[in-house]
């Protein structure tokens, strides 16, 4: 193991900037299941299936068939994310009606994080019995303009996904601290049956935090589409590292996920490129898992403790 | 092993030449009055319980005669069951080097570890590349067929400057581009198999505006589909080596015949496929009308007998024993194909578009001497 004892200042620039903006790979998914984890407590899996519904159906969407005829409608790429857009909040709203409602909020989490396992597959099956995907990269309705930062270049696609997470995480960090909607999913965060008690709306409240974080889980599968590609194992992989960041802020924080999205984005490159020489791929994972962790205890250690009431606001 | 990633681009269309191949036999009459019956069984992303359950499930259920190809990552693992069942295999796909060491199996495809001789020598000889970088799939043969690529330009004199690995299913390889641009080869080598994880690869360095100055080259990726993933950063520039000629007049009126919707997603394999069940029925007439599978072994094994691909694919094969590696056959020949167009859909008189035969070195073989990597002799 040569850990340490090289670096290849030559790659440093070039997979550092890489890094940044593969956050935005996992940023989307991280925030989507951070706010999920706040109205239910529970793990949910379900945006693993919307990520692939996101990547898959919009591939299907708007990319026009290899021989011009039937098969495929190719539309715009801006429809087609807004259909795909709506899609995932509709899925994830029916599926938070279900899972907040009144026979299911009481379950024991590990059930509900299981039966949101279940969905998942649920929609890998339908995705993969009704449609053939290729292993195109798909359109983007953001084009292929690149621009050259320290020696890597970045598209417009890359550069509108990283806008697009810092937007989601501003708004949402206002909407949680300052709006009543807010108040109320911090209440149910604290306390679900409290929360009952003093007239929250616990289910419309979720039904409405999972359509949101189910139109942003869809969004950022067409967006993985267009960057990455419809291989089904990759995007997983990638749903899972965005499952992996969230624990940086402990399915808590918005800004610590993102935070932790960049992180992973960076570490991993870093070690993919060779900054630090060649690493087999076992090695690469060990250390990425061990900055991960490392940056979680040291959260832990150092971060101020914090009332309940920031906790709550998620920042 | 429709569960691979691509499996509907790469297995599907293999499953339906192959139902091409047996009902234009059975339409010509079938062998001796017989049909032949094609049963598809599906080992998911290639699993070797399921492809053991399969195994199980064909000979003890479906009472099969004999296997006819496979297209597995576990194709290694049941050599044993069919020596157990005594089963022979025609057609086997040679993912895995011990395919073509069991005398239960007949390969149809060039063994990947011959296939790495064959296309490095062509490397050497007319790439002549100074420096170059490797792109592995993390798995054991592909990782010993890199060896030999390796071991080949490092004989010439040429040095390694920097080796991917690659899973079957990266999420992105940004990074491994970042990497090898840094690292400079003249020449990239692939030996991946999945055209997933190599697409990736293509895809990232396009964005990235990067291509070694020399071109890139690797197996597996002779196929209808390759220019919708490729598309056109590589043109001109890449070339990849298949076990035959593309696309073969009789191979692909049969598929137009038989199997419309393989339109735009013939490939190598499906040849392969194709050509096992052709070589299937010609050496079942040679058993004659009381089969056995003893028969069909002791003809697929006779001494000399050469087992032709048909028309126009330019390949043959040997399997008797001592003679499996013999010169000039699947084993050690195959051919390059240099990617000139990211329309890669066959003409419609079946010749190939967007692959052109290197016009420098289009009939490619192994004459490396080497140990045999199973047996451990020398074979030259």
């Amino acid at each position: 193991m040569t850990l340490g004892l090289q670096f290849n200042g030559n790659v440093f620039a070039p997979s550092l900037v890489n890094g940044v903006v593969s956050a935005g790979l996992y940023g989307l998914i991280a925030v989507a299941m951070v706010l999920t984890f706040r109205v239910s407590r529970t793990v949910a899996f379900l945006h693993g299936g919307l990520v692939l519904m996101g990547s898959i159906f919009y591939w299907w969407l708007t990319t026009p068939n290899r021989f011009g005829v039937g098969g495929r409608p190719g539309l715009a790429p801006w429809v087609g994310t807004v259909i795909i857009v709506v899609l995932g909040a509709v899925i994830a709203g029916v599926y938070g009606l279900v899972v907040t409602g009144n026979r299911m909020a009481g379950w024991p989490r590990v059930t509900l994080t299981t039966f949101s396992l279940a969905i998942m597959l649920l929609i890998g099956g339908i995705l993969f019995e009704t449609i053939d995907a290729e292993s195109q990269t798909a359109r983007t309705p953001f084009g292929r303009h690149t621009v050259k930062i320290f020696g890597q270049y970045v598209t417009s696609h890359q550069i509108a996904t990283l806008a697009i997470i810092a937007v989601v995480v501003v708004v949402l960090s206002v909407v949680l601290k300052a709006t009543r909607t807010g108040i109320y999913i911090r209440a149910v965060a604290d306390n679900v049956a409290g929360s009952r008690l003093v007239g929250v709306p616990i289910n419309r409240v979720g039904t409405g935090v999972y359509a949101v974080s189910g139109a942003l889980s869809a969004l950022a599968g067409s967006l993985l589409a267009a960057q990455i590609g419809l291989d089904v194992g990759g995007n997983l992989g990638v749903f899972l590292r965005a499952l992996m960041v969230c624990i940086l802020g402990g399915f808590n924080s918005l800004s610590l996920a993102l935070a932790g999205a960049v992180l992973l984005g960076v570490v991993d490159n870093m070690l993919r490129a060779g900054v630090f020489g060649a690493l087999s791929m076992g090695t690469q994972e060990l250390v990425v898992f061990a900055a991960i962790f490392g940056a979680v205890m040291a959260i832990n250690r150092f971060r101020p403790q914090q009332g309940s009431e920031a906790l709550a606001e998620g920042l | 092993m429709h569960g691979m990633p691509l499996g509907n681009l790469l297995v599907d269309p293999m499953v339906r030449g192959m139902s091409a191949a047996a009902a234009a036999i059975n339409d010509a009459g079938g062998v001796y009055g017989r049909k032949l019956k094609y049963i598809d069984c599906d080992d998911g992303p290639g699993e070797t319980s399921r492809a053991k359950a399969c195994m199980k499930k064909l000979v003890e259920q479906d009472k099969i005669f004999s296997m006819l190809t496979t297209l597995s990552w576990s194709s290694a693992a049941i050599g044993d069951d069919l020596a157990r069942y005594q089963i022979p295999l025609v057609g086997a796909w040679a993912y895995s080097h011990t395919e073509w060491k069991d005398p239960w199996q007949f390969p149809t495809h060039m063994s990947m570890l011959h296939e790495a001789y064959a296309g490095a020598e062509w490397v050497r000889d007319v790439i002549k590349p100074k420096t170059f970088g490797l792109i592995c799939l993390n798995a054991p043969e592909m990782q010993k067929a890199c060896a030999n690529v390796n071991k080949v330009l490092t004989d010439a004199g040429a040095k390694m400057v920097h080796k991917v690995d690659v899973s079957l299913t990266p999420g992105d390889l940004s990074a491994e581009v970042v990497a090898m641009r840094s690292a400079n080869p003249d020449h990239i080598i692939h030996y991946v198999i999945n055209p997933a994880s190599i697409a990736k690869f293509v895809v990232d360095a396009a964005q990235q505006q990067y291509w070694p100055p020399k071109g890139m080259s690797g197996n597996h990726l002779a196929a209808e589909i390759l220019g919708e993933i490729f598309g056109d950063w590589p043109v001109n520039r890449y070339w990849t080596n298949t076990t035959y000629k593309l696309w073969g007049p009789e191979y692909m009126a049969t598929i137009r015949k038989y199997a419309p919707n393989n339109q735009g997603l013939n490939h190598h394999i499906v040849q392969a496929g194709y050509v096992a069940t052709n070589i299937f029925a010609n050496a079942m007439k040679q058993v004659g009308p009381e089969p056995t599978r003893q028969k069909l072994l002791q003809v697929l094994n006779t001494p000399g007998a050469v087992w032709d691909a048909g028309p126009g694919l330019d390949q043959k094969f040997m399997w008797a024993p001592g003679q499996r590696d013999s010169e000039g056959t699947g084993t050690r020949s195959e051919y390059m194909y240099k990617y000139v167009d990211a329309n890669t859909t066959a003409n419609k008189d079946n010749s190939p578009h967007g692959f052109a035969p290197d016009p420098d070195k289009f009939n490619i073989t192994d004459t490396y001497p080497d140990d045999d990597p199973i047996q451990g002799t020398k074979y030259r």
